[in-house]
């Protein structure tokens, strides 16, 4: 029976084996890849996969040609949990083995929870300023804001891979539809302008960098202007360091027009994560060890105002201390190298933050249960054999 | 338990399902209501209907120039572009500064790698220019295409000193636009109506700018006590600096200045940047800022002390300079040792020791 065959297949131990194997292989690749790809671009295309594809030169098509971390890891999971429910039988003895496995089921879901509802971000805050927004580290949106109501501004936010395939992108929350001309993953200044020119850059690889878009845009029937935009001219700390090193004029960040009486706002920026509070930074320090660069203490006093709730309080964040609020962590992330009055806080919003501290404590009683019924059996048996 | 096939097949379908999603990505469109974000400041909001307390001008803007935000040490900045290529124009206003056009010059002069004119050279070289009612020195040279773009550049720049403050006026970029733009200049500067502090204006209208100069004291602040070392020379401060001092020996001489401004100037590299153009070195790589740049001190003692060696580009000579920069309060003091390197060499820790020594009165 095929139903038979197909559970047979998935309870197998070999498969277990094979998978285990395919996995040491493409923890090998994929940090080889690391070298030519960068970590994050190697960790998208080997780990957080169903497979790893390969591209023919001159081609635009994808062959799998490994099987990617997720489809290793669904497959381990079913794998184990299949197995189990069929050779399982519970009894006393077993309790041990099952908490051990359920332990292990749960950080198997945990992480895959994370990698699909984990959501990082950092805020940037002078000392003395105020923000109700983090920004992503690596992804950019599109941020189209309706500006035409006088007490709150409507923002539709189109990502970054959605303009890399171009063409015409519709929203029914956008009365016109936004036509990509051209997009650049990457872009750099390209020198002696008097204005900041961009001209298009390889993809980043390197650890520390990350890359800054560029992209042409126009908004069917609301403006026959083509709008150049890059995260170049929005984001405050790439715009000053251009005008102060390269000493050119830098474009706005933003652009304006006009449609059926609305006056709209479009940006190229780090894509935002809104909050119903707000974070001010009182105060920033942080200590070097002494003669060099190297960070020894940050911390951030900063007052937390919440208008929803008329909460206010202060807060001292610091290195293994954050803020814990509203479903997010604030740690202290780091700091601005030419600007000591500014901190940069990470913030980690992880709805399964909780699996991996349960798993361990299932994982470590089943293990203890296990070992304690061993031991105490053992211990019996040479009681009645010295008796 | 045991496991019969038709009872289980809905669980393995579920997690392939699970599979499945893994591959869904999370790209799609949001959209969000948040409170009203104050629009950041323009230019001319900025400007519109207040009291101007620092120096500022009035000006009517050429056509095809199109005003851009000013950097921190400009009033205003316009970029004209055409068929030709691109040019920049600023407007810089130093109040209280004095006899430092030759060096100004010469600053311009070596962003374009042209080597330094002596003060006669200047006199020579400058022409008288109507600057609104004051009378100003127009000066221009251009560099030969070099090999990294292939066009030759360009600067026409004019100075003067004005209701106490000295004014830079430049335009510069490719060559050939910089020349189409010479006349526009001029009408430019012959439009200018500064102010080197307050007074009442209204809305800018008619075609008419103003702009205003990022705040600086109208006084220095408060010196510090402070013990400098018995063998320096202490020296008459020129405008902008607060003390002075000459330091000689057999091996040469080296000059140590103190100077404090809000701020920190434009930040680290850009002060990196401007001492090393003046021992003609190019621009710092950002990575090897912590081959100059070192911290000193503990604590709240803590400071940054840069230390880098060039030549002096008008004998040749090997310069060394070393810089500390001590941050108090909302101030940034600069103590800066230029000088014959070995002289600096065995300056350096006197250097050190006078700046540790400084008390600020407001420091708390």
């Amino acid at each position: 029976m095929l139903a038979n065959r197909i559970l047979d297949f998935f309870t197998s131990l070999r498969l277990t084996v094979v998978c285990l194997a395919l996995a040491l292989v493409l923890v090998f690749i994929g940090t080889i890849a690391q070298v030519k790809l960068g970590l994050y671009t190697a960790q998208e295309n080997y780990f957080q996969s169903l497979f790893v594809y390969w591209t023919p030169q001159g081609s635009n098509f994808r062959i799998p040609v490994w099987p990617g971390g997720y489809l290793l890891g669904w497959i381990l999971l079913i794998n184990l949990i299949a197995a189990h429910i069929r050779r399982f039988t519970f009894s006393k003895k077993k309790i041990g083995i099952f908490l051990v496995h359920a332990g292990l089921i749960l950080l198997l879901l945990g992480q895959f929870f994370t990698e699909m509802l984990q959501v990082e971000s950092h805020m940037r805050l002078v000392e003395g300023s105020a923000s109700n927004f983090s920004e992503a580290a690596r992804r950019h949106e599109l941020a189209i804001i309706d500006k035409s109501d006088p007490n709150s501004d409507f923002v539709v936010s189109i990502p970054e891979a959605l303009l890399a395939r171009g063409g015409e992108i519709k929203h029914p929350d956008l009365p016109f539809p936004v036509r990509v001309h051209s997009y650049w993953q990457n872009s750099e200044p390209l020198t002696n302008t008097a204005t900041l020119s961009l001209r298009q850059a390889p993809p980043t690889t390197k650890m520390n960098d990350k890359d800054v878009p560029y992209t042409e845009v126009e908004f069917g029937g609301a403006s026959d202007k083509r709008f150049k935009l890059s995260a170049w001219f929005s984001d405050d700390h790439l715009s000053s360091w251009a005008r102060r090193n390269l000493e050119v004029a830098v474009p706005p960040g933003f652009e304006r027009f006009e449609h059926n009486g609305k006056s709209y706002e479009v940006t190229l920026r780090s894509e935002r994560y809104y909050k119903p509070h707000y974070i001010e930074l009182v105060d920033f320090t942080h200590d070097r060890y002494r003669g060099t660069e190297i960070p020894k203490n940050f911390s951030s006093r900063i007052q937390l105002k919440n208008p929803e709730t008329s909460e206010t309080r202060e807060v001292l964040i610091y290195m293994n201390n954050p803020l814990r609020y509203g479903g997010e962590t604030y740690y202290q992330g780091s700091f601005d190298q030419f600007d000591e009055r500014v901190s940069i806080l990470q913030v980690v919003r992880n709805p399964s933050w909780l699996t991996p501290y349960v798993s361990c404590i299932l994982v470590g009683v089943g293990l203890t249960v296990q070992f304690m019924s061993h031991l105490v059996g053992f211990a019996k048996k040479r009681k009645a054999a010295a008796a | 338990m045991s496991l019969h096939a038709p009872r289980h097949v809905g669980l393995v379908a579920a997690l392939a399902v699970g599979v499945a999603l893994s591959g869904c990505s999370r790209e799609e469109i949001r959209a969000y209501r948040i409170p009203k974000e104050q629009p950041p400041m323009t230019a001319d909001a900025a400007h519109a209907g207040h009291v101007h307390q620092r120096p500022h001008a009035h000006y009517e803007t050429p056509s095809g120039w199109q005003e851009v935000q000013p950097g921190s040490m400009h009033i205003a900045s316009f970029v004209i572009k055409s068929d030709q290529g691109e040019a920049r124009v600023t407007v810089t206003p130093l109040p209280g500064a004095k006899d430092i056009e030759v060096d100004a010059v010469n600053m311009w002069r070596s962003e374009l790698q042209l080597p330094a004119l002596t003060a006669e050279d200047f006199e020579k070289q400058s022409q008288a220019v109507k600057i609104g009612n004051a009378e100003g020195k127009l000066v221009e040279f251009t560099a030969p295409a070099n090999g990294t773009n292939g066009v030759a550049r360009q600067t026409t720049g004019a100075l003067a000193t004005i209701e106490g403050a000295l004014w830079f006026f430049k335009l510069t970029g490719d060559q050939a636009v910089v020349a189409a733009n010479k006349d526009k200049l001029k009408q430019f500067l012959a439009s200018m109506d500064v102010h080197a502090g307050e007074h009442e204006t209204g809305s800018a209208s008619g075609g008419e700018s103003a702009a205003a100069a990022p705040q600086r004291p109208s006084q220095g602040p408060a010196l510090p006590e402070w013990e400098p070392p018995a063998s320096w020379q202490s020296k008459t401060p020129g405008q902008m600096v607060l003390a002075a001092f000459n330091v000689s020996g057999q091996e040469g001489q080296a000059e140590v200045t103190i100077t404090s401004f809000p701020g920190d100037t434009g930040g680290l590299v850009a002060n990196i940047d401007r001492w090393r153009r003046q021992v003609g070195l190019g621009p710092i790589d950002p990575s090897d800022i912590p081959k100059v740049a070192t911290t000193v001190g503990e604590g709240s003692n803590q400071f940054t002390v840069v230390d880098f060696v060039g030549k002096n580009p008008r004998s040749g000579k090997e310069t060394r300079l070393v810089t500390a920069i001590v941050k108090v309060g909302a101030n940034s003091w600069y103590y800066k040792m230029m000088g014959d390197a070995p002289v600096v060499e065995r300056e350096k820790e006197n250097l050190l020791n006078f700046v540790k020594s400084a008390k600020y009165p407001n420091a708390g």
